[in-house]
């Protein structure tokens, strides 16, 4: 082997020492990697954006099957939602944030889509966040009929004054080697192209996490899990609340 | 050891059609334990088909020898019963293997604190529904994953119980077979299920590959275009499978500069139709296997080759083994994904199968020999009235092939 020359070993930190500063941005202590591509609103989310005045409320209905409703006890503050509404209080304090949360597990879109109608004749919302797909891929129903109900639901959301910001997959191992979740997949960007809509790639960002070794949660113990499961939800909810406040930023 | 297993692989069967069964029956396992690093290796990563397209194509071969030829020796309702005894057969082993699978998953979801195991296996139904859940199980119309293999298989028996005086004309059972597959695909028709809309592997598309192989079980002939010609278009195939997988795939922003519809169609290859495309990698896959494995290839008699033939010659309870397993191997990778339990969980996963292949392999032969033993004796004068009629466990078939052979010695029918 021959001997490194300093340039080589200005080289080789310069490798070491760019994914620290590159990490520099995100919050450390918690260890919440997400990296910008995952928080770019594709358009503008101009109902937010008028919720964020100064003084005013964002209202936020979030429907979804199992993970919506988060890992602890209550489903309103420990679930990414939840957190989301959380972020966005940080990021600003001058608006309040409020988080209706409405889901149960294995429920399809179909059925999510009730709940979102009959939650918006209670009462408005300024943001919907509907988590779906899951249920879906696994029981392997019509991609056809999955992608006519996300455009009636974002349909019914924008015609009630509020934005949508649609949740893919969750991610696990299980699910990419025995699901066919591109078809999926690809109804929500579809619908994700819709006006008022933005998808948040959710099986990307924690198939990211898995890979780098940072949140697995099929990977960990059981004294671990909760654990785990809290910091995905904490991280989710962040990589959500700059994805809105994007969106909230962009020129319709 | 390995020489005693060595010797319950019966050699006077197509050892090719046994030790590829028996590779696909290993793949099969492997792909089923999420995470395992093994499955980075399997045929899913090199073609647009997998092993479940190995699995039936030699699945049809192997019917198409059993009951083809015992259709043109016994006539069509003597096959076509033994066909239907068969799926019968494997019905009693899904619904057994239903319930050995729903208790493993709903207990280490309890115990484990797991309850994501239930979304994801699409195992919820039995708790919320647990009256209706048995009935859809029993209808076949309630398939959790992995589940949904077996009730295929069956299904393709009977289509193929129907199908078989067709075999006569293997043309016209091929344009048959095709005018399903084709009617299925346009016009979306599948057998249903209770929440999804149709059946995970469609009966209806799948059958024509199960048709092909019992066609070129049956009728081998001469192929339709020079052989030469047919390597190419094979080896093109199989290229076209990679470029697929590791260029379009991997990189969908080069598919901009591609027709419209040509990128839509490279995205929607889809399994539970046997699109064209897998059709097409499968057959490409298993021409070119033909031309380098000739029947007598020295290397089906070594020592790697015994425990793919005896697997492959024992396929029920190594498929239905193999459910388990891979469920406990996932399991135990969730405790431990490093490199100790990845080797651990692969190499104690194949020897269980292996185990179960050689244990399925003895008995048989241990029936069998009892059986001949005992017909030897009924035929003694005065033995016969005091000995019950010979139906040891032998003579209980353990596939398609073996059926036959049962079929053959059971009436005696002279072999054409």
């Amino acid at each position: 082997m021959k001997p490194l020359k300093p340039c080589h070993v200005l080289a080789l930190l310069a490798v070491l020492v760019a994914p620290t500063l590159a990490q520099a941005d995100t919050p450390a202590a918690s260890g919440c990697v997400i990296p910008s591509e995952f928080t770019e609103a594709t358009t503008a989310l101009p109902q937010v954006a008028t919720a964020l005045h100064p003084g005013g409320t964002l209202d936020i209905l979030a429907v979804g099957s199992a993970t919506v409703l988060g890992p602890g006890k209550s489903p309103a503050a420990d679930g990414f939602p939840g957190r989301a509404a959380e972020a966005l209080r940080a990021a600003r304090p001058g608006i309040a944030v409020q988080v209706d949360v409405e889901g149960s597990r294995g429920i399809s879109a179909a059925e999510q889509l009730d709940r979102i109608r009959e939650a918006l004749k209670r009462r408005p919302y300024n943001l919907v966040l509907w988590q779906t797909g899951t249920v879906e891929a696994v029981r392997n129903t019509s991609p056809g009929d999955f992608a006519s109900t996300l455009a009636e639901g974002a349909e019914l959301v924008t015609s009630a004054g509020a934005d949508l910001i649609l949740v893919d997959m969750q991610f696990s191992r299980f699910l990419r080697a025995n699901a066919n979740v591109d078809p999926y997949e690809e109804a929500l960007q579809q619908a994700g192209s819709l006006p008022g809509v933005v998808l948040f790639h959710r099986y990307e960002l924690m198939r990211s996490w898995v890979a780098e070794g940072r949140i697995d949660l099929e990977r960990a113990d059981r004294n671990n899990r909760q654990a785990v499961a809290e910091q995905m939800h904490v991280c989710l909810g962040r990589a959500i609340a700059r994805l809105v406040l994007d969106g909230a930023d962009k020129q319709p | 050891m390995g020489l005693a297993c060595m010797k319950l692989v019966r050699r006077q069967r197509e050892l090719r059609v046994d030790f590829f069964r028996g590779l696909a029956l290993w793949w099969i396992f492997v792909d089923h334990i999420s995470g395992n690093w093994l499955s980075y290796t399997t045929l899913h990563n090199f073609a647009l088909c997998d092993a479940t397209e190995v699995f039936v194509l030699l699945a049809g071969y192997s019917a198409g020898l059993a009951y083809g030829r015992s259709m043109l020796r016994n006539g069509w309702l003597f096959a076509a019963a033994d066909a239907v005894r068969r799926a019968w057969t494997l019905y009693v082993a899904h619904i057994f293997l239903f319930v050995v699978f729903s208790a493993q998953v709903t207990w280490s979801a309890a115990a484990l604190d797991r309850a994501d195991y239930l979304d994801e296996i699409n195992l919820d139904a039995l708790g919320s529904n647990p009256y209706e859940a048995l009935l859809r199980a029993l209808a076949l119309n309630f398939q959790p994953a992995f589940l949904d293999i077996l009730p295929m298989y069956i299904v393709l028996l009977l289509i193929f119980a129907l199908l078989l005086p067709l075999l006569r004309w293997p043309a016209v059972l091929g344009a048959v077979s095709f005018a399903i597959y084709a009617a299925a695909r346009v016009f979306m028709l599948n057998l249903p299920t209770w929440h999804g809309d149709g059946w995970y592997f469609n009966p209806l598309t799948w059958q024509l590959l199960f048709m092909l192989g019992a066609i070129l079980a049956i009728a081998p002939g001469e192929p339709p275009l020079p052989r030469r010609l047919l390597d190419a278009m094979s080896a093109a195939m199989l290229l076209v499978g990679l470029v697929v997988i590791y260029v379009v795939w991997e990189r969908p922003g080069l598919t901009a500069a591609l027709p419209i519809r040509l990128a839509r169609t490279l995205f929607s290859i889809d399994k539970e139709g046997l699109h064209p495309y897998r059709l097409a990698s499968i057959l490409a896959l298993a021409w070119l296997t033909t031309r380098l494995v000739p029947p007598n290839a020295a290397w089906l008699s070594r020592n790697f080759a015994w425990p793919f033939e005896l697997c492959g010659q024992h396929s029920l309870p190594v498929f239905c083994s193999s459910i388990f397993l891979s469920f406990v191997g996932r399991l135990a990778l969730e405790l431990d994904d490093r490199w100790a339990m990845q080797i651990g969980v692969n190499v104690g996963g194949a020897a269980a199968l292996v185990a179960v292949a050689a244990l399925a392999a003895w008995y048989r032969e241990k029936g069998r020999a009892a059986a001949a033993r005992d017909r030897a004796e009924a035929a003694i004068p005065g033995l016969a009235a005091s000995l019950a009629p010979a139906s040891g466990p032998g003579n209980a078939p353990n596939d398609a092939v073996a059926l036959s052979e049962t079929a053959r010695a059971d009436t005696g029918l002279p072999q054409g």
